[in-house]
């Protein structure tokens, strides 16, 4: 029982980073061109983080489905296992958080499974083909399709620029902004946090809890999870946020309008016709696809190669972490013992990078861009120039 | 290379991805630009007929970029991969703590 209710805790966890990790995606480009204020932005991103929770009432009922072997997440073995799989997830969502790094934390589960999965029962367990067929080449293929998609847009946007008034242009790009980005939060909710659903469901059968033959996702997991992650987004992830809305490229409001639309519609089209890919990465793609449509040189590249870079290592290094959290776990000879080590060391680790992550803090006040221009344009050189310094 | 590319890539997912995307994408853009530009010349435009007519094709675009929303709203209910698991199947696979102990794979 105890070793349910850390895995139930850890999922609520790793819902609450994925929810600040990716509220960026959704309101970062909103937020950069002063569409929205930084916590307005941030609040209705999170409603709809709830709501789409809801939206889907199917829920994926296998995590890393066809990836691992599904047999190794049975019984309390399979619970530590999970265990272990979220704790490297969460751990490598906070670095990332901590680096300003926008990354995939659906990456960083299978990751995290992957790595524990082969300390505990061999790399036989895990499908290495069915890993780059449905993980690895979509990660590969998706920025690149935003991308393009958004360039296009772009291009298209500043077209019909030409036959507006500037105060026209941004006030209306401004407003569909606003509509592209609650597309992208709903849509965000419905896939991340049925993901975490689907862990506490998995776990509840290997417990003993679900029947099988009549599944069936509790109220308390559905509620629970919708509220850890629209509680994780309305927490903000400034740091994300000012690395997606300015570091990346300099955004302006037909570019933020492309950008979300851009990824809207490859999220919701890859979402319907069942190609799995990560949001984070479509997003981080049309954001510099609309930089591109404007003016090649406005990208940002050596953030883009650090971002590339740590979407490279996300999987390994999950995977790394949660293989080192099931061998912990392995050397106490009971799995709740093991299971509560882990825990707590993931804990210690997390109360670490958070306080580390003080130092630099990032303030939703900084980023705001409704605020008078001069004003604004000083943060953005403050945020932008200084800042960067972080991770260089 | 060809062949290995082909069996890992889902083409016929892909290119049904791409192209949804580039419609719904820059589509919208687009048409959220006209919407836009009926509204800006229409508070201009000297004849009514002009005036009313550009109004009607900013509303066009009004209602197409709703219909865009609402299409995205019902993608997200229709999910593929959402289904429930197969009772069987799943029995199978997962067995309760108390069958096993750490025993990964004797189920």
């Amino acid at each position: 029982m105890l070793i349910l209710v850390l895995v139930v805790v850890g999922a609520l966890a790793f819902d609450f980073t994925n929810g600040f990790h990716d509220t960026a995606n959704a309101v970062a480009t909103s937020i950069a061109t002063g569409a929205l204020k930084p916590r307005v932005a941030v609040l209705m991103s999170a409603v709809l983080n709830f709501v789409g929770a809801f939206i889907s009432i199917s829920v994926a009922a296998t995590i890393a489905k066809g990836i691992v072997n599904p047999t190794v997440l049975a019984g309390s073995g399979g619970l530590v296992l999970v265990l272990a799989a979220l704790i490297g997830a969460i751990l490598w969502n906070l670095i990332t958080w901590y680096l300003t790094i926008p990354s995939s934390s659906s990456h960083a589960l299978i990751g995290g499974i992957i790595g524990a999965t082969i300390v505990a029962a061999g790399s036989g367990a895990v499908n290495v083909h069915k890993l780059v067929q449905s993980v690895i080449v979509p990660a590969v293929l998706s920025p690149f399709i935003c991308g393009a998609v958004a360039l296009l847009g772009t291009l298209a946007a500043y077209r019909m620029i030409r036959m507006l008034r500037a105060g026209e242009a941004v006030k209306g790009y401004r407003l569909g902004q606003i509509g592209s980005a609650s597309l992208v939060a709903l849509a965000h909710g419905t896939n991340d946090a049925q993901k975490t659903m689907g862990v506490i469901s998995l776990a509840l059968i290997a417990h003993g809890d679900i029947s099988t033959t009549h599944f069936y996702v509790p109220f308390w997991v559905k509620i629970g999870c919708a509220l850890a992650i629209a509680l994780g987004t309305a927490t903000g992830g400034w740091r994300i946020i000012n690395t997606m809305g300015n570091r990346l490229t300099s955004v302006e409001a037909p570019q933020g309008f492309a950008a979300e639309s851009s990824s809207a519609a490859v999220i919701l089209a890859s979402s319907y016709y069942g190609y799995p890919l990560s949001t984070t990465q479509v997003v981080s793609g049309g954001v510099t696809g609309a930089g591109l449509g404007k003016r090649l040189a406005s990208v940002h590249w050596d953030v883009v190669g650090q971002m590339v870079t740590a979407w490279i290592f996300t999987i390994p290094s999950a995977a790394v972490l949660g293989a080192a959290a099931w061998e912990i776990s392995d050397l106490f000879s009971s799995s709740a013992a093991g299971s509560v080590v882990i825990a707590l060391i993931a804990a210690a680790g997390a109360a670490v990078l958070y306080k580390l992550a003080q130092r630099s803090k990032i303030t939703p006040d900084e980023l705001d861009r409704t605020v008078a221009p001069e004003a604004s344009a000083a943060r953005l050189r403050h945020l932008t120039g200084e800042r960067m310094s972080i991770v260089k | 290379m060809i062949a290995i590319a082909a069996a890992l890539v889902n083409w016929n997912e892909l290119w049904k991805i791409i192209v949804t995307a580039l419609v719904g994408g820059t589509g919208v853009v687009i048409v959220v630009g006209l919407l836009l530009v009926g509204i800006s010349r229409g508070k201009t435009a000297t004849k009514p007929t002009t005036r009313y007519g550009l109004y009607a094709l900013s509303g066009l675009c009004g209602i197409l970029v709703v219909a865009v929303a609402a299409i995205g709203i019902y993608a997200m209910t229709q999910k593929p991969s959402s289904t429930k698991p197969k009772p069987k199947a799943a029995a199978a696979t997962l067995a309760p703590a108390s069958a096993t102990e750490r025993g990964f794979g004797t189920t």
